[in-house]
């Protein structure tokens, strides 16, 4: 999993690049787990260059989500594909998480949050 | 010309196999710019091909459809001349070829399809009259051949697995007659497992079911998981390899348990919450593999499944409270049944529990002791169909087949109307109301026997006094063998022995 992080009037972008699967899940995790830093952290993950995700994928993204509840944080996901869009929906996180068609509409929804 | 993905989307759009394979002879005759077209596919043998589909003269061409030939058909009677193709061809080396045939229906262009280097079938298109197609047509029908071969045998695995899955169903709604709803819910699980694996070309997966409310899921099947992963997965709503996320409705199935995942070896699992009205019913979960190849469509699949797997446990819950609501009322008319008559007040209460005693000497599990103790509250149920209210003959022959009809359609162990039907047979065939004999009994029906006869015996009614516990001893050594079961008589004079008249439930 390759990734980049860019800023974006205060929001994290994280960019991530291709599957995200059980073998990807950890470094994942960690990735996420730095960028929530604290209640002013506004992070969106880019999920334009992701080809698929798994339910350890979502899972990550779930626990990412908790995570940044808890802090008084954001969390939102944006530019998921049809292929990943159905994986959110078939386990019903499409439901939990805050998922946006594009970047820019993610970026100026976390940054009215 | 005709790309691939044309071909695909104008092949598969419609969703009937038939309709389909309609689809791709319209393709083909307009490739060919000739108006009959024919479609044969190798059978499971791989000697003979049907015929398939056929299209014959469309109405295209207004001048040569409508009315014409049509009237002239039905002045004439000319449909019972009219030629037809054949319905079956042997398969040979020269149908694997691309040429001109002679058939019924005259001179037709015939081109072999195949897919993945295997024949699936022919195509033949025509009437060529003496001259074989044109340049141009039998090139676009050589570059249809390719992508037309690959869609149908697309089309073909689907209808198989719709066919198989009918035929699953079917087989499920027949069981449940015969055997119990808990054992065809786990073959119908294990055969979706299966099913779902093989459409989508994923390795492995399993399907979990929560065995009561707020239970952990339990494995029901697995497929390509390693031997402990049944007995050693975690599937704890809270700690377990999955949680379940109660913020949405009914809950989102998400992977937390990351060592866990790797340990059993899971390399891309996708894992589909199973809810109904809010509660999670279980999981249906498959694993991509390492070479991820899963796409929408495989999505799409596994999403069918698991609403498929969804259906059946809301039905087989359904069937399930249904099935206890009704023996409650089975057991409640017994019981009414009972207190018509001062002698055997009762009476069904304590045939069940000697039955349950009997089948606990005889070392039977809590299985046997729940059917025994079932059978016992209804086994002479059928009397309240068979006597007046005033009396009547009681031993009408017909109470045990009557009583065992009110629940033996339902999903309920066997051995309850098994033991039911037949309570009033004898080991040695002169019982009723079948005469079987021996092993021919259930045991849970030899069992019961014995319970009754104890019960029965050691009450007295309006013209006997009831046996004492040593005369009871003494009938059942003397029956042993001709109308009690050695094993099961055995086991009742043991019990007689050590608790007295406790036994048939009147002391004690």
């Amino acid at each position: 999993m390759d990734y980049r992080i860019e800023n974006e009037e205060g929001v994290k972008i994280v960019r991530l690049a291709g599957p995200l699967d059980v073998s990807q899940a950890m470094q994942l995790r960690e990735v996420l787990g730095e960028q929530i830093d604290g209640p002013a952290a506004r992070v969106l993950i880019d999920l334009s260059e992701v080809p698929l995700i798994d339910s350890s994928g979502i899972g990550v993204m779930v626990t990412a989500h908790r995570r940044a509840d808890d802090a008084g944080a954001a969390f939102a996901l944006a530019g998921a594909g049809a292929t990943v869009a159905r994986v959110f929906s078939l386990t019903r996180t499409d439901k939990l998480l805050r998922l946006y068609p594009t970047v820019d509409a993610g970026v100026e929804a976390l940054r009215a949050s | 010309m005709t790309s691939g993905a044309q071909v695909s989307a104008a092949v598969i759009a419609p969703p009937g196999y038939a309709e389909r394979l309609e689809a791709a002879l319209a393709l083909a005759s307009e490739a060919a710019d000739l108006p009959d077209a024919y479609l044969y596919l190798l059978d499971a043998s791989g000697r003979r091909l049907h015929l398939a589909q056929s299209r014959a003269r469309p109405a295209a061409d207004p001048s040569r459809a409508a009315a014409g030939p049509l009237a002239e058909q039905l002045e004439g009677g000319a449909e019972w001349s009219a030629p037809t193709p054949p319905l079956e061809l042997t398969r040979t080396p020269e149908l694997e070829t691309e040429r001109a045939v002679t058939t019924p229906v005259g001179t037709l262009w015939s081109l072999p399809l195949e897919s993945d280097g295997d024949l699936l079938g022919l195509l033949q298109v025509g009437p060529l009259g003496k001259r074989d197609p044109r340049r141009a047509a039998r090139q676009g029908l050589a570059a249809l051949a390719p992508p037309l071969a690959f869609v149908l045998a697309r089309a073909r695995r689907e209808e198989e697995l719709r066919l198989r899955l009918t035929a699953a169903e079917a087989r499920l709604e027949g069981s449940r007659r015969l055997a119990g709803a808990a054992v065809d819910l786990d073959s119908f699980v294990r055969l979706l497992l299966d099913l779902a694996l093989s459409s989508t070309g994923a390795g492995s997966g399993f399907v979990a079911i929560v065995p009561a409310r707020g239970a952990a899921p339990q494995v029901r099947a697995a497929a390509g998981m390693p031997d402990q992963f049944a007995t050693q997965v975690d599937l704890s709503p809270v700690g377990g390899l999955f949680e379940w996320h109660p913020a949405a409705e009914g809950g989102a199935l998400v992977l937390v348990d990351l060592e866990a995942a790797a340990r059993f070896g899971l390399s891309a699992p996708i894992a589909v919450p199973l809810v109904e009205g809010g509660e999670p019913l279980g999981i249906f979960a498959i694993d991509f593999g390492p070479d991820r190849l899963f796409d929408e469509n495989a999505l799409a699949l596994l999403e069918a499944f698991a609403e498929q797997v969804r259906l059946m446990l809301h039905n087989a819950r359904l069937f399930e409270a249904f099935s206890h609501s009704y023996l409650d009322t089975v057991k409640g008319l017994a019981t009414a049944l009972d207190a018509r008559r001062p002698h055997t007040a009762d009476h069904h209460e304590r045939v069940a529990a000697v039955a349950v005693a009997i089948a606990a000497e005889l070392g039977g599990g809590e299985e046997e002791a729940a059917a025994l103790r079932d059978a016992g509250l209804i086994h002479d149920v059928g009397l309240a169909g068979t006597i007046g209210v005033e009396g009547g003959n009681e031993t009408d022959v017909e109470h045990p087949t009557l009583g065992a009809s009110l629940i033996e359609h339902l999903p309920l162990p066997p051995a309850i109307a098994g033991a039911v039907a037949t309570h009033h047979e004898w080991v040695d065939g002169w019982g009723f109301p079948r005469g079987l004999r021996g092993e021919e009994i259930p045991r849970a029906g030899r069992i019961l026997g014995m319970a009754e006869f104890l019960v029965e015996m050691g009450t007295g009614d309006a013209v006997r006094e009831p046996w004492p516990v040593d005369r009871l001893a003494a009938e059942i050594a003397v029956r042993r063998g001709s109308q009690f079961d050695p094993e099961v008589a055995d086991a009742a004079l043991r019990l007689a022995a050590r608790d007295g008249l406790a036994l048939s439930g009147v002391g004690g």
